[in-house]
């Protein structure tokens, strides 16, 4: 084992419900634990983790840290009061966002509510061209009357975003610069310092949104920082980032919106570090279900998909970030019949509180969890998180109450039906992701995460013809064993918009020359680590005309004869493999230029832990599939090791997590007890 | 027949919509006209072999139900006896082809499975061109049918497989854009074979007996909602009018008048009675299209969130008088017929406002309120062309404040132009993109903002082609709100006055000279006196209204901005 890898590395994944804690040692071992979250005060869960995990402080070399404070404040609306600076005659950009509208007939739509108040944006006179070349200078003047009205109105943040500052963030520093002078203690954020792309109004909501979680996040994470060095902690902080890599804490706080997916982006970090655990080349596709949706993102060929921007609430979110897709399916999803006779389930959800009827939490309304206790995919004598009973009966009241007696069915087909109906919902997501964009479903397998992916996998897969379902070791711990391995990332990007012609070597070149002094001054001004980054190059490329293009890789030096035409050859044979067509012949442009550092962490393959010589506990009993109650066998999940196998109808328990194999498929074990559930008939082919 | 349960139908729908879908997301991908990616132009359906509608794709509003109607024509032309496996119709002709605006194609392909035909896969898209007088083929002021472009009967245009190449050649000949046509028309047959390729996955899968239940399944239950709705309505006639201000040569309005006739559970949208077709484009509006429009109101009022399918249709029927402006017959103009469209569904919405009072919205901005700045770059004389969507205000809606800065309604998912990438394509500077003060119609819930462009011609000069509407009548007010202001097309030019040209056709802006583009904001609704005296003073704070507009409109005698006192008696 190399030597970066004897590094004792800490992943710590804080959700909305628990806190997970996954230790590995420097003899490679592991150890985790699962707690619950503390919203009072995030930093006191987690410690309670890493006491239960035996996680000392002192001994951690590295920690890995996602988590959702900041996007859970964005979302409930619980930011502080922030203000913009925009150039004149552009204040409302913010508030005319695109001018679209998503829902077609729908009257009583809502634009989102602008995280600031059109009476806190004000205008500056300076102005650039989109050349970058000042038209007008900066005033002072004009910044003390703005400082003193963001002064009265006690704002703690402000959002600078000036129109072409893409392409020279000169006035955005002289303002920034200005504004800190005049405003002690305030925390300002400049769009040129969180992205090089135009698009005023996406440019305009990052910053703000920037500005707006900046506070939240400076504290969190000085009380962490402050609880770990009261506890020795002498190693690296490093936070999960949207973009699927890591980062350090210095650069997160002053850059929280591109953090804000810290924790969905845990679990495809995971995703990753399964596929190249499979071999190269794999192709998964996670499934995170948890009490009120499920969350897809696709790995192609060992690679997260990426998209060059991300959205929440509504607002977009110019950095680079993971492909999630969500959807509201969950445990919780509730099941109704309208009085026209239609069965719907979700989006609404009973989520974790008052929960599902069988969760005694006061639930009444028939969800997702309560159809499988029916059905007896879920056992409902087992405990919930360790601590309080299940309530079957409950469960059936409920099913019975909303769904079986409206339809004049039995239980068990109104618990099934509610199944297949969530099931047929997130096939229509999973088909969008897949099949919609141009990927093969026969090429691809299924990760199933969180309570309920292992629940519904199988017959998802069934639906899209998918290879295979394979639910990873502690699926509850996933996130937190992902990221705790992933990559330290930084993406710098910049719009091509000096010259008409996009695809000059020369201009490339200097572009890239120019984000490669931006990396190395962030690097080096957060010590983020003693790793050699790897400087990876790549373009936005589309056919003239297009509206958005595809990524496509550049050599380090693109003067170097027929660079270029490479690329554009690429572009056309990604473009034919994605939308099954090329267009030989039709002007091809770049506009778009990424540079992404990566700074890699060799975490060393977890070592197969072979057969455990144990016994397999094989209990059975009834289940519903199908129509008709079937013996099903019953396993722990902890009994199995790579010489477990079983068919069909199955069910495998564990803490946190149920898996459920349908007649027809089969189960078996990998080294690292990963189980892999196949069609059985293609398993006796092969 | 068979008797399916809600669970199988609630599959098998899903199903179907994801047929719908990726028929749209195959032709969106291939297709070669920018405004088929950009502006989301077109639509994908499957129809039963009676042009029932068993699903449609979201695509824009316009041709909500305007889809089926092309079928019929196919139908009744060739027969369906003699319709094969591997045939292709193409159509666009308003008249005889039931269609749209003719640049909007109808690609219809039947779907045979074990012999039958059991369905046709119908796409229409609109090409970037299609011939007539005016590039582009958007001609508001087009005399008679013949200048809008080349007309397309239903034709096959594949038969058994085999293209009629002849035929072929004779549309692209009429056409300025004929090699993004072509690639048009090929990602349209693309997305019906994808359609084939899924219905023979689907019926085999379920049962062809199985999905055609789930289908009458899914219409009775849509047909039931909404006649669930219009039953809570009571029984009457209920009458509004439009004015369409300019039929695209005269100045002469075009009046529209909705008498929507509820009755029991069904409702009849009569446009009967108007007066005789114009001679000029815009102020025509055909059959298929006012049909089209009439559905748009009434699932906008009635069924929003409920899937479009025959159900919908159902209980909704449309009349109008052939020869007159809303049933103009050959060969008088039609295919710019947005304006008409407008006072279809607003003339709707006001009818139905005194017993819909909680679905309707006050005025609307208008529609379009297009305009092109045309020029020459003065290095090489390159020329430019500036055209955007634009956004205005939707009108005040109950216990909710109307939408600034949208779209219009006819339009579907549409993205304006960020004012960095006007300003990186076009010798233009944007100098304002901002909402405009006093633009809304003042109510208890007032109208949403409109929108103020300013452009400065840099390399001078440029030309300004401009289609204004709601120039003259306001966005109009319910129970009691005001109307909103007008839109304006003000041009600033050095040494002269500023004019509002909302009809400029070719005015000519020197260099340093200002376009201002101002839009309308939406209606207000409610009595203004009645408006919760915190939003006003929110307003006047952030500047949506002036002081002297709040005090006119809504009386207000509060000290204005940041005046932290609550007024006596607003």
């Amino acid at each position: 084992m190399s030597t970066a890898s004897a590094e004792a590395r800490l992943g710590v994944d804080v959700g909305g419900t628990f806190t997970d804690v996954v230790l590995r040692n420097r003899d490679g071992s592991y150890s985790t634990a699962k707690v619950p979250t503390t919203p009072a005060r995030i930093t006191d869960g987690i410690l309670a983790g890493m006491e239960q995990a035996g996680a000392a402080a002192a001994d951690v070399d590295v920690f890995v840290h996602g988590t959702t404070i900041a996007l859970n404040a964005l979302l409930e609306g619980k930011t502080p009061p922030v203000s913009l600076v925009t150039t004149a005659g552009f204040r409302d950009v913010l508030e005319i966002m695109r001018t679209n509208r998503k829902h077609m007939y729908d009257l009583m739509q809502e634009k989102p509510v602008p995280l600031v108040p059109r009476h806190l944006r004000a205008e500056v006179s300076a102005r650039l061209n989109h050349l970058g070349e000042p038209v007008r200078d900066v005033s002072e003047g004009e910044l003390h009357e703005i400082a003193r009205s963001f002064s009265s109105a006690g704002v703690v943040g402000v959002a600078v975003c000036l129109l072409h500052s893409y392409a020279n963030p000169l006035h955005e520093r002289e303002i920034g610069r200005a504004l800190a002078a005049l405003l002690p203690g305030v925390q300002i954020s400049l769009s040129s310092d969180l992205t090089r792309e135009w698009r005023e109004f996406e440019r305009t909501s990052t910053t703000v949104i920037n500005a707006a979680t900046m506070p939240i996040m400076s504290r969190y994470l000085a009380d962490l920082a402050g609880e770990l060095e009261k506890r020795r902690f002498a190693g690296r902080l490093l936070i999960m980032q949207s973009n699927g890599g890591v980062t350090s804490a210095a650069d997160a706080r002053e850059r929280p919106v591109a953090s804000l997916m810290s924790g969905p982006s845990g679990a495809v970090a995971g995703g990753v570090r399964l596929a190249n655990q499979l071999g190269p080349g794999t192709n998964l596709v996670t499934l995170d279900m948890g009490g009120t949706s499920a969350d897809v993102a696709v790995i192609d060929r060992g690679e997260p998909t990426t998209r060059t921007i991300g959205e929440i609430g509504g607002w977009p979110i110019l950095v680079p970030s993971l492909e999630i897709e969500a959807i509201g399916a969950g445990g919780g999803s509730l099941a109704r019949v309208d009085a026209f006779g239609a069965l719907s389930v979700g989006p609404e959800s009973a989520g974790s509180v008052p929960g599902p009827a069988c969760y005694r939490r006061g639930g009444t309304g028939a969800t997702v969890t309560d159809a499988h206790v029916v059905l007896a995919r879920i056992d409902a004598s087992q405990v919930l998180g360790g601590t309080v009973a299940l309530d079957g009966d409950a469960a059936r009241r409920a099913i019975d109450e909303a769904v079986a007696r409206p339809f004049g069915m039995t239980l068990e087909q109104a618990a099934e039906g509610v199944i297949t109906v969530a099931d047929s919902n997130m096939t229509r997501l999973l088909w969008e992701m897949i099949i919609g964009r141009g990927r093969d479903p026969r090429d691809f397998s299924l990760v199933a995460l969180g309570g309920g992916g292992g629940l519904h996998a199988c017959e998802l897969a069934e639906a899209l013809a998918m290879k295979s379902v394979i639910v990873p070791s502690q699926p509850g711990a996933f996130s937190a064993w992902g990221m705790l391995a992933a990559d330290m990332r930084h993406d710098y990007s910049q719009t091509i918009s000096t010259g008409r012609d996009g695809s000059d070597p020369a201009v490339i070149d200097t572009t890239f020359e120019e984000l490669e002094r931006i990396a190395h001054d962030r690097l080096t001004s957060h010590s983020a680590g003693s790793e050699a980054f790897e400087l990876i190059r790549s373009a936005e490329v589309r056919y003239h005309g297009q509206r958005s293009g595809l990524p496509v890789a550049l050599p380090s030096d693109a003067r170097a004869a027929s660079a270029i035409d490479a690329a554009f050859t690429g572009f056309e044979s990604e473009h034919q493999r994605l939308f099954g067509f090329a267009r030989p012949g039709h002007r091809i442009e770049i506009v778009r230029l990424q540079l992404s550092a990566i700074g890699r962490q060799h975490v060393a393959t977890d070592a197969g832990s072979g057969r455990s010589g144990g016994s397999i506990r094989r209990a059975t009993r009834p289940v519903y599939c199908g129509g008709r109650h079937r013996d099903a066998i019953v396993l722990k999940r902890h009994d199995l090791d790579s010489s477990a196998r079983c068919d069909g109808p199955c069910i495998v328990e564990e803490l946190t997590a149920t898996t459920y194999v349908p007649p027809g498929w089969t189960l078996r074990v990998d080294a690292n007890r990963n189980l892999h559930i196949t069609p059985t008939a293609a398993r006796q082919e092969a | 027949m068979l008797t399916i349960d809600p669970i199988t139908r609630e599959v098998v729908h899903n199903r179907l919509i994801t047929v719908v879908r990726e028929m749209s997301l195959t032709l969106q991908r291939a297709a070669y006209s920018p405004i088929i990616h950009e502006v989301k132009d077109y639509s994908s359906v499957l129809l039963r072999p009676n042009a029932d509608l068993v699903a449609e794709s979201e695509g824009i509003p316009s041709f909500l139900g305007a889809m089926p109607a092309t079928l019929a024509p196919v139908l009744e032309k060739y027969g369906i006896g003699a319709i094969g496996e591997g045939d292709i119709f193409v159509s666009n002709d308003p008249y005889s082809a039931n269609g749209t605006h003719k640049n909007d194609i109808n690609v219809i392909a039947p779907i045979f499975y074990e012999g039958d035909l059991v369905y046709f896969s119908v796409t229409k898209a609109h090409w970037s061109d299609i011939g007539g007088k005016d590039p582009g083929s958007w001609s508001p002021d087009a005399n008679s049918t013949f200048q809008e472009g080349v007309s397309i009967p239903p034709i096959r245009l594949y038969r058994t497989g085999v293209l009629n190449d002849e035929a072929l050649a004779l549309i692209l000949a009429n056409t300025r854009e004929p090699e993004n046509n072509y690639g048009d028309l090929m990602a349209q047959i693309a997305a019906g074979r994808i359609a084939e390729r899924r219905i023979h996955e689907i019926l085999p899968r379920y049962g062809r007996d199985t999905v055609e239940a789930c289908i009458d399944s899914m219409f009775e239950y849509v047909e039931n909602r909404v006649r669930a709705e219009i039953l809570d309505l009571p029984d009457g006639t209920y009458v509004a009018s439009e004015t369409v201000e300019s039929d695209g040569i005269t100045e002469n309005p075009v009046h529209v008048t909705a008498r929507v006739i509820v009755s029991g559970s069904e409702v009849t949208c009569d446009f009967t009675g108007h007066e005789a077709q114009r001679l000029a484009a815009a102020g025509n509006i055909n059959r298929v299209c006012l049909e089209a429009m009439c559905r748009v109101a009434l699932k906008c009022l009635l069924a929003p969130m409920l899937p479009a399918n025959q159900g919908l249709y159902r209980p909704i029927s449309v009349t109008s008088t052939p020869g007159t402006v809303t049933g103009p017959v050959h060969p008088a103009p039609c295919t710019t017929w947005g304006d008409m469209g407008y006072a279809v569904y607003e003339a709707i919405f006001a009818a139905l406002a005194p017993v819909l009072p909680a679905r309707v919205v006050a005025g609307l901005f208008g529609y379009g309120q297009t305009m092109a700045i045309v020029g020459r770059r003065k290095a090489a004389g390159a020329p430019y062309v500036h055209f955007m969507p634009y956004s205005g205000g939707w009108g005040g809606r109950t216990g909710k404040d109307g939408l600034s800065a949208t779209c219009p309604l006819l339009n579907g998912d549409n993205f304006n132009i960020p004012c960095e990438v006007i300003e990186h394509d076009f010798p233009l500077r944007v100098e304002r993109y901002e909402l405009i003060q006093d633009s809304a119609g003042a109510g208890r819930q007032r109208g949403g903002l409109g929108v103020r462009t300013d452009y400065r011609v840099l390399e001078g000069p440029a030309q300004v082609f401009a289609s204004l509407n709601r120039c003259a009548i306001p966005p109009r007010g319910l129970f009691g709100g005001s109307p909103a202001a007008l839109n304006f097309l003000l041009l600033d030019r050095p040494g002269g006055e500023v004019e509002n040209h909302p009809k400029a056709a070719g005015v000519v802006v020197p260099e340093g000279g200002l376009i201002s583009h101002q839009t309308a904001g939406g209606g207000g609704y409610g009595d203004p006196h009645e408006r919760d005296p915190d939003l006003v003073r929110a307003d006047l704070l952030n500047g949506y209204i002036s002081p002297s507009a709040a005090h006119a409109l809504y009386e207000w005698q509060g000290r204005g901005a940041g005046d932290p006192e609550r007024p006596e008696s607003p």
